[in-house]
């Protein structure tokens, strides 16, 4: 039983790490909440499904595919959207919202109202010591290290990644470094739709496409927020980790049908407690 | 023709007017003070030369019309700016906050990071340490280090002295005067303090309620009664 809460708290922990980590950038640069994060999310997945189970193209295309279609519906929201609205969080946030509500309703003209399943992006099952789990998941947690410890070393070491600290620390300090605050933004909200497409994929291979299915990660991810405070990669990393055990501690301990409600409490609980997050300070 | 002219120069700040048909000139490799008590628009008019205000009016730097560019541009165009906060980036170390200064001249880094830490060795001794727990001074060294990165002709200071010992404030001036007279670089200084502008400037103007005098040298402010009366106590 420990084994089995200690393997699957981590896989689901990666995964989940994986789904904030675009909301979180977002968050730590322009302090706004993007509530259309996640139909970057289904976007990724929906156009992952319909490159590679309906055009036929494979694994690797289509993957590029998601990704392009991520990063284009990122800029497009803080072309349109954002940047018109950027002196006006609640704006910000309410319309944001609405885009997702209408994303979710040109899915369903598009794909349809049934869920679709998705195949595994690798198939076969891992079995240690009586648990199992699917390489898919493992492949997902093994991206997610990837993809954080690359945007780790990117903003650390980097010229560009060091102006998007800058930014998200000290706006006037930016700018009169020379940096243009709007070319910052764009490059955030591109890897931002970026980030959330991949983990779209992964996401939706662990359970199943369908219009709705932006609502979890987006949940996830203000979580994240939250239980990290503003900003770290590694604060993150620890929250993702933090909601990731509780929740297959919950479902696995108590009962399954929790999943997602101890999510919420935690939120509420951080909230009530430290409303700063257990480790937040403005840096990225 | 100057390096950098002002002229007419209004600035609001939604309906408030902050600046008031302010002019001023500066040649290349002068420095020049701007001194005024507090809420004068010292910092005000220093904001609206890099572009961070709604202003209207006419201000050119190195023969180019920047009145309606972006900061960024008017940055690299040659203007280091230290802040009166500094706007420093508190989680960084204070190197990163120099290579951040670099970020519109990556080809001089090497050369201007000794330039900085030759000027200041204590940012080099503390160059890992986050500029969120350095000390005033230092952070006030850090601010003017990261301005130098990206080779400024003109070098604005907002308020060198500000909440500095006087030791601190000594070094200080020394290393702008320094900065002037060895690199040939231009200074704009604003100050409320006039004995230190006047130390080293030679031509400072009097900026008050957001209008602007016509400058002087240290020698006419000193004969000057009412200046007499205002800055340095009868
Ligand atoms: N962001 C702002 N919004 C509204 N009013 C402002 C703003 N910044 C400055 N002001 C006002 O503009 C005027 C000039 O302010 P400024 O900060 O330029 O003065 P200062 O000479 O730098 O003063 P100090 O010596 O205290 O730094 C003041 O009346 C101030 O209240
Ligand atoms: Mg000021």
């Amino acid at each position: 039983m420990a084994l089995q809460i200690l393997i699957q708290g981590f896989v689901l922990s990666g995964l989940y790490a994986l789904i904030a980590v675009g909301f979180t950038m977002i968050f730590s640069v322009g302090r706004v909440l993007n509530l259309a994060y996640g139909v970057y999310i289904m976007l990724g997945g929906y156009i992952y499904y319909a490159a590679l189970q309906e055009a036929g193209l494979p694994v690797f295309a289509s993957f590029i595919l998601a990704i392009l279609a991520g990063v284009t519906f990122g800029l497009l929201t803080y072309i349109l959207l954002v940047r018109r609205l950027e002196d006006n969080p609640i704006a910000v946030e309410i319309s944001t919202l609405i885009l997702a509500v209408v994303m979710q309703a040109l899915i369903v003209v598009i794909f349809g109202a049934a869920p679709k399943t998705m195949w595994p992006v690798i198939r076969g099952v891992l079995r240690y010591e009586g648990v199992s789990v699917t390489m898919n998941i493992l492949l997902a947690t093994g991206v997610s290290w990837v993809v954080l410890g690359g945007l780790m070393a990117f903003v650390r070491y980097t010229h560009l990644g060091r102006a998007i600290r800058a930014v998200s620390m000290d706006r006037k300090g930016a700018v009169i470094s020379g940096i243009e605050p709007s070319v910052i933004s764009m490059v955030t909200w591109a890897l931002s739709g970026a980030f959330g497409a991949i983990a779209g994929v992964f996401f939706a291979t662990f359970t199943q496409l369908d219009s709705h299915m932006w609502v979890f990660p987006l949940i996830i991810s203000v979580a994240v927020v939250i239980v990290g405070g503003i900003g770290s990669i590694v604060g993150s990393l620890i929250a993702a980790h933090i909601i990731g055990f509780v929740e297959t501690i919950t479902t696995t301990l108590i009962a399954a049908e929790l999943r997602g409600v101890s999510t919420m409490l935690l939120i509420i609980l951080v909230l009530l407690v430290r409303p700063k997050g257990l480790f937040g300070k403005a840096e990225l | 023709m100057a390096l950098l002219s002002i002229g007419d120069l209004d600035v609001f700040y939604g309906r408030a007017q902050a600046l008031h048909g302010v002019s001023l000139e500066v040649e290349a490799g002068s420095i020049v003070a701007v001194v005024g008590p507090n809420g004068a628009g010292k910092s005000t008019l220093l904001d609206s030369i890099v572009g961070l205000t709604r202003r209207r009016g006419q201000i050119t730097f190195a023969d180019t019309d920047i009145t309606r560019m972006s900061p960024a541009r008017i940055i690299r165009l040659g203007i280091g700016y230290a802040t009166e906060r500094g706007n420093l980036f508190p989680f960084m170390g204070v190197k990163e906050n120099l290579l951040v200064g670099a970020y519109r001249k990556r080809d001089a880094i090497e050369a201007n990071l000794r330039t900085v830490f030759d000027l200041f060795p204590r940012l080099e001794e503390r160059q890992k340490q986050e500029t969120a727990t350095q000390s005033g001074g230092e952070r006030q060294m850090a601010s003017l280090g990261r301005a130098l990165m990206s080779s400024p002709t003109l070098l604005m200071v907002d308020e060198p002295t500000l909440g500095l010992a006087p030791r601190v404030c000594l070094e200080i001036a020394a290393v702008l005067k320094d900065l002037n007279e060895r690199l040939g670089l231009t200074i704009v200084i604003t100050e409320q303090n006039v004995n230190f502008a006047m130390s080293l400037a030679r031509e400072v103007y009097l900026l008050e309620t957001g209008r602007i005098g016509e400058p002087r040298t240290p020698e006419e402010l000193r004969e000057s009664p009412e200046i007499a009366a205002a800055y340095f106590g009868d």
